[in-house]
């Protein structure tokens, strides 16, 4: 696979799972979560003009994409990071790519923004 | 003014330590509007005058980010915050200037305005203030970091690049001008 | 004049020539070790006398000074603030990746041990004024079902019913850990380290 075919499918990936419900960011891997100001804000910081933040590599057992996520509280990490799970693997597909090994990391949740003036949720749930 | 106040303005500076080291930047941000102020002015005082206090503060507080999961006592962290401050402001007294300048020589002070203050509290330690600011550089950088920042001679010593004996004879100088200086205004 | 009794400050002198003998330096250590042992040659000294009053005078000012130095340095404003948290590495504390399962059993999926921290930590919000601070988990969360003790520490406000307030606190941590990990939680540990005044609960309602 071509470097810009990667890239173009990183690209996608990122898309797909950026425009997932309970998704609010999708961070550069490997490191980077830097620069999110206040935990709470929308950090879509220059989403455009730059390489995807979606890391591609092609391994010894085969390609693999690297995604790191930032999650609603009240979507749940453990849910949505297995829906971007699954919206990247049907990306590949479309890309003709299988047995790409997909990796989703929840690197930051955000929280609702609840004020303290409102109900506080049952603890007996 | 202050932005909406959220609990962590009310705990104390371990809980708020702790929390930051974890890598909450809210916490984080509560010790930044607490203990800028303490800071600033330890900074202004080692290098009075210059425009430079408020990137030293600025530089280490991103120090102290970083190093913050190494803090032992995270209830002492104003204390901890001051020590990055004064060697940030260090490395601009070092930078700034030759090294031989601070061995002692008995360069007289230029006369610096001080800001206008408010009402003072107390006028002595008006005049004092005064007094610090109108001593030679390097008496001046010894007796801050000996009385404000808590240094011990060797470690004014290593932090200053000059010998002990230089230390303890810039001190007793200082002590003395300021005295004297303090006499005089009272 | 008896100058004794009644040094006159206006007198002091700095030099040895006019302490006696001694140095400043002698003085200052000398109200180091609290005058102890006395020293009659220094206490008998009219110049060591006014020496050491007005470095007394001297060390007394000094613990001030920082504090009425701050109190005049404005509040940082919020862009400076800002400015200092947009110059900071997140990623420094993001710690260990914690496995989650998912439905699928070979999607590789994950959550940093920051994130869970972060989530944990946002538990506070049903206990008003609770605040949660350090946060650590015992046992290995690397290996899938390996079970993990969760600890914390809190201050608690003053005057919230703290076994109420914990009891609280750990379902509504409990909770979230349900729902962002399948970390095989064995026990949540909360320790209130201690309690806080809420000194000023919102501005604007005086």
């Amino acid at each position: 696979m071509s470097e810009s075919t990667e890239q173009a499918v990183a690209a996608d990936i990122e898309a797909a799972v950026r425009a997932l419900p309970g998704v609010t960011g999708v961070f550069r891997s490997g490191g980077l979560l830097a620069k999110l100001v206040d935990a709470g804000a929308e950090a879509l910081v220059a989403a455009e003009q730059r390489a995807p933040f979606v890391r591609w590599e092609t391994g010894e057992t085969g390609p693999r994409a690297d995604v790191a996520i930032g999650v609603r509280a009240s979507a749940g990490a453990a849910e949505t990071s297995a829906r971007a799970h699954e919206v990247a693997t049907v990306i590949c597909r479309e890309h003709g790519i299988a047995g790409a090994d997909i990796r989703v990391t929840v690197v930051h949740i955000d929280e609702d923004a609840v004020r303290a003036t409102d109900p506080a949720p049952s603890a007996d749930s | 003014m202050s932005s909406t106040r959220s609990p962590l303005d009310d705990a104390d500076d371990r809980i708020i330590a702790d929390r930051a080291a974890d890598g909450d930047t809210v916490a984080f941000a509560v010790l930044v509007r607490r203990h800028a102020p303490v800071m600033r002015a330890y900074a202004r005082r080692l290098l009075p005058g210059s425009a430079d206090v408020d990137d030293v503060v600025q530089d280490a507080f991103i120090t102290a980010w970083d190093q913050l999961a190494a803090l032992d006592d995270p209830g002492r962290v104003r204390s901890w915050l001051l020590r990055i401050t004064g060697r940030k402001a260090i490395d601009r007294i070092r930078s700034s200037r030759p090294l031989a300048e601070l061995d002692g020589a008995e360069l007289p002070a230029p006369e610096r305005l001080s800001p206008p203050r408010r009402a003072e509290a107390r006028a002595g330690i008006a005049a004092l203030g005064e007094a610090i600011n109108r001593l030679p550089d390097a008496q001046r950088e010894c007796w801050v970091l000996r009385e404000l920042g808590e240094y011990s001679y060797d470690e004014i010593s290593e932090e200053l690049g000059i010998p002990v004996s230089t230390v303890r004879g810039l001190l007793a100088r200082a002590r003395k001008d300021i005295i004297v200086r303090m006499e005089q205004w009272r | 004049m008896n100058e004794y009794d009644s040094p006159d400050l206006r007198s002091l002198a700095t030099e040895p020539e006019d302490l006696d003998g001694h140095t400043i330096e002698e003085l200052f250590d000398y109200l180091d070790a609290g005058r102890e042992p006395v020293d009659p040659s220094i206490e008998g000294s009219a110049g060591c006398r006014i020496a050491l009053e007005a470095l007394t005078r001297l060390r007394e000012l000094t613990p001030g000074l920082l504090a009425a130095d701050a109190a005049e340095e404005p509040e940082p404003s919020e862009s400076w603030v800002q400015s200092i948290l947009s110059g900071i590495a997140l990623d420094a504390r993001s710690g260990r990746r914690i496995p989650v399962a998912g439905r699928v059993p070979e999607a590789d999926l994950g959550i940093t041990e920051g994130a869970v921290r972060g989530a944990i930590r946002a538990a506070e919000r049903v206990v008003p004024g609770i605040v949660v601070g350090k946060c650590r988990f015992d046992g290995d969360v690397t290996v899938p079902g390996a079970p993990v003790r969760v600890r914390v520490e809190v201050s608690a406000p003053y005057g919230v019913p703290i076994p109420d307030a914990v009891h609280r606190l750990r379902a509504e941590i409990e909770r979230r850990l349900r729902t962002h990990t399948t970390l095989n939680v064995s026990g949540i540990d909360i320790e209130v380290r201690d309690v806080h005044e809420v000194r000023n609960p919102k501005e604007g309602d005086r």
